[in-house]
């Protein structure tokens, strides 16, 4: 095709040089010079003319050559896409039939989302003891079954800038009496209107929480990898550990070395009737607390902790003086995962000490105690630990002391429902003793997020 | 007078803890793929920290203080969404950088756009513990790499939009090279990314190649990469143990008869460990895929046991030393499964 076009006017080109070039032969001899020019010039015109046409004639052939190539391409192009509509929709069928023969078939609705999530967390224990024991009422509770405490676990976001969290709790204080509490229920404020820049490293907690003293305090019962609170927590800190209400504040604390360095100062009220002057007492307390946690590599893990808790011990003393009470514990965990099956086995060592120091009538009082626990997990699911805890100077007497031995096997069907074995040992030098079996049930169910509920898991 | 001592030390602390700021954009993700997925469209604009690692269960990861002092002065955050992360939430309040919180601006969700897998009708915890918005496993297949990337494009371009441009052109070559990667050449020049995608997308690629011609030419002769290498274990009967390979699965046309576990998350029973048993009997599987992270003893047992194949496959970037970027992933689960599922 492309010669042709360039055969034809090559010829054509050739016929008007021809014609042109034969005029001047009957033309005026002066004007000769002066035809030839302008004949050269028509010709040069007519090149032009020609060859700008042949380029268009060319471009012309070139598209409709590119549109028989686009057509079969694009015919291709439809066909895909006609196909995979076909199969699409023929996938859809098989999906709702699926769905229809499913179990349910309501997806869960969006209007939910701005409702709190809810978390309901059972603890049930069953014990079986050597000898009579009491509660701290004086009531007997040997030999029984227990749905020990139940807590709501009420959270949501409040506004761009806070969570809120609310704890409620019904715990069996003496056998068939339960007792309504508010376990937590405080403010988070992650951000700070109008400082998110400056200080965007600071968070404040508002309201009622278990304070920030060492590892476990904060820990709820349920979330403990052990049936009871370690003796020198319950003796520094009271039966339930320590909740109070006011405020706190917890810094990331930047430094030079980018370590994760967290640093927590509460105020609170100093009602802890086993540290502070108790309910009755209008002083605050002051507690702060500097950790450092350290992720060596994906095996290894530890935490160094320091805390310090003051308040004023008497809550009548003498006009214009105090007596401070002082509590300081340090404490250390270590944790060893494999970096290949690390869910499958673990090892968590972990200690804590507390020293005391007490102002009382003209001297001063030291208690100390502390406790050690190392836990395996053996298989994904199974656990075991054992925990040595030791308190010096019991209730009543500084030269007492107090220890315990505990063993502990625990199994989890899931994340949500455990059962644990244990075994306790309780020697006071005042020649009490007490060796009890435990059999404890802890199951969650709500609308929460699935997340490792039980800490040290 | 106490109360005074401790704010001043307060104060001096905040003080010290203004940062300085780092010239590159710090953007830090959940996962490994998801952090090599940044490397890819951000360049030297970003530096990328990754928050677990590929060795690690993406679906437990310890909320330590460690993890959140990483976000704090982070500039975008990218993690995958859909409930694979959990444990994100503990970090993100304890770093405090409203920058980055969910919903916030520098915070991107790589599912967002993606059709997921695997949707329970019916929200319960009796259906498994995890994979309640459906499977979340979407990086294993790499068309959705494509989308996760647009969607961190998006994010990078509004907390720094001076990088669009470089952000745009790098975004367009990791399209292309997951295209030439995943269909071959000859195949995108062919059809294009789009229509390719479409087939694909459907679950009838194949079977509109093997049916159709160009040039007189059937075209899957045009079929070049992973897609390629693959077609010998199309509609192959594999056991997995978790649910983690659905979109690989849809991605190469394999068929997954049992899972090990017998609801996401929860451990094997022995009456679900009988039923694999028969199903490997009955459907003559070749292999028994798992995550490294899982109970690999327990895969190599039972794979014994019904005399097949054990492998554990890499189920992210970093989850064993060949799996470097989202490329060498790919390569080595398809050599994995090349090398061990062929009956
Ligand atoms: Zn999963």
């Amino acid at each position: 095709m492309k010669s042709i076009i360039r055969w034809s006017s090559v010829s054509l080109l050739s016929f008007s040089v021809l014609s042109v070039s034969t005029a001047p032969l009957f033309g005026q001899e002066s004007g000769k010079d002066k035809q030839i020019e302008e004949v050269q010039k028509q010709i040069q015109k007519l090149r032009t003319l020609y060859e700008n046409r042949l380029e268009d004639l060319e471009k012309e052939v070139d598209r409709l050559r590119g549109e028989k190539k686009d057509s079969s391409l694009q015919k291709l192009r439809r066909k895909a896409a006609e196909f995979s509509e076909k199969k699409k929709k023929e996938q859809e069928v098989m999906d709702a039939a699926a769905r229809l023969t499913g179990p349910g078939s309501i997806i869960s609705s969006k209007f939910n989302e701005f409702n709190p999530r809810i978390t309901v967390f059972s603890d049930f224990l069953g014990r079986l003891d050597g000898r009579r024991v009491n509660n701290d009422e004086g009531v007997d509770t040997t030999d029984r079954f227990s749905l020990r405490e139940v807590e709501v676990d009420f959270r949501a976001d409040i506004d761009t800038y806070a969570k809120g969290v609310l704890i409620l709790a019904m715990e069996e204080h003496s056998p068939n009496e339960y007792e309504f509490k508010v376990e937590e229920g405080y403010l988070d404020l992650h951000t700070i209107p109008g400082l998110e820049d400056v200080a965007h490293n600071l968070r404040f907690k508002i309201g009622r929480f278990r304070t920030e003293f060492g590892i476990v305090n904060i820990l709820h019962n349920h979330d403990l990898p052990w049936t009871s609170r370690p003796l020198p927590v319950i003796g520094f800190l009271g039966e339930e550990g320590d909740v109070e209400n006011g405020l706190g504040i917890e810094y990331l604390v930047h430094n030079p070395w980018n370590e994760a360095i967290t640093f927590n100062f509460q105020i609170v009220n100093g009602e802890n009737s086993t540290l502070f002057a108790g309910a009755n007492s209008n002083d605050l307390a002051f507690l702060g607390r500097l950790k450092w946690h350290k992720q060596l590599s994906l095996e290894h893990e530890f935490q160094f902790g320091a805390s310090a808790y003051t308040g004023n011990a008497a809550s009548d003393p003498p006009a214009d003086t105090t007596r401070l009470s002082t509590l300081m514990g340090a404490d250390f965990y270590y944790r060893w995962r494999p970096e290949k099956g690390g869910d499958q086995t673990s090892i968590l060592f972990q200690t804590e000490a507390y020293l005391r120091h007490r102002e009382e009538n003209d001297r001063t009082r030291n208690r100390w105690g502390f406790y050690s626990a190392l836990q395996h997990q053996f298989l994904k699911n199974f656990y075991a630990g054992a925990r040595f805890d030791y308190l010096s100077g019991a209730p009543n007497s500084e030269n007492d002391w107090h220890h315990k031995e505990a063993i502990y096997l625990s199994y989890y069907t899931s994340e949500f429902l455990r059962f644990r074995l244990g075994y306790e040992h309780e020697e006071e030098n005042n020649g009490f003793d007490n060796d009890t079996l435990m059999f404890q049930v802890t199951w969650v169910f709500g609308s929460h997020a699935v997340e490792p509920y039980w800490v040290n898991r | 007078m106490r109360v005074h001592l401790w704010f001043t030390m307060a104060t001096l602390l905040l003080t010290f803890g203004v940062g300085l700021a780092d010239e590159r954009l710090k953007v830090v993700t959940s996962n490994e793929t998801l952090a090599a997925v940044a490397r890819e469209v951000g360049g030297d604009r970003v530096e990328v920290f990754s928050l677990s690692r590929g060795v690690e269960d993406p679906h437990y990861v310890s909320p330590t203080p460690s993890l959140m002092l990483q976000v704090t002065d982070a500039d975008l955050f990218f993690e995958n969404g859909m409930e694979l992360e959990c444990w994100v939430e503990r970090v993100l309040d304890g770093g405090r950088n409203a920058k980055i919180r969910r919903g916030a601006k520098a915070h991107v969700y790589a599912c967002a756009g993606i059709s997921p897998l695997e949707v329970p009708s019916t929200l319960s915890r009796s259906e498994g513990c995890i994979h309640a918005h459906g499977n979340p496993h979407i990086w294993l297949d790499p068309i959705n790499a494509k989308t996760m990337a647009a969607n961190l494009v998006e994010g990078l371009k509004r907390v720094d939009p001076e990088g669009s441009e470089v952000y745009d052109q790098r975004y367009a070559q990791f399209r292309a090279r997951i295209d030439v990667a995943f269909y071959g050449r000859d195949l995108i020049e062919v059809l294009g990314s789009e229509y390719c995608d479409r087939l694909q997308r459907s679950g009838g690629l194949i079977e509109f190649l093997e049916a159709h011609e160009y040039k007189g030419r059937s075209l899957i002769e045009s079929l070049g990469g992973w897609r390629k290498k693959m077609l010998p274990l199309r509609d192959m009967n594999l056991v997995a143990y978790h649910q983690t390979w659905a979109y690989l699965r849809d991605a190469f046309d394999l068929d997954v008869v049992a899972h090990v576990e017998p609801k996401p998350g929860i451990s094997p029973t022995p009456s679900q460990i009988s039923l694999v048993r028969r199903m490997i009997e009955r459907h003559e599987v070749p292999a028994i895929i798992s995550a490294p992270y899982y109970d690999v003893g327990k895969v190599r047992t039972l794979a014994e046991e019904t005399k097949t194949n054990a492998v554990v496959l890499p189920s992210g970037v970093g989850a064993d030393a060949a799996s470097v970027d989202y490329f060498s992933l790919f390569e080595r689960i398809t050599d994995l499964l090349l090398e061990n599922a062929r009956s």
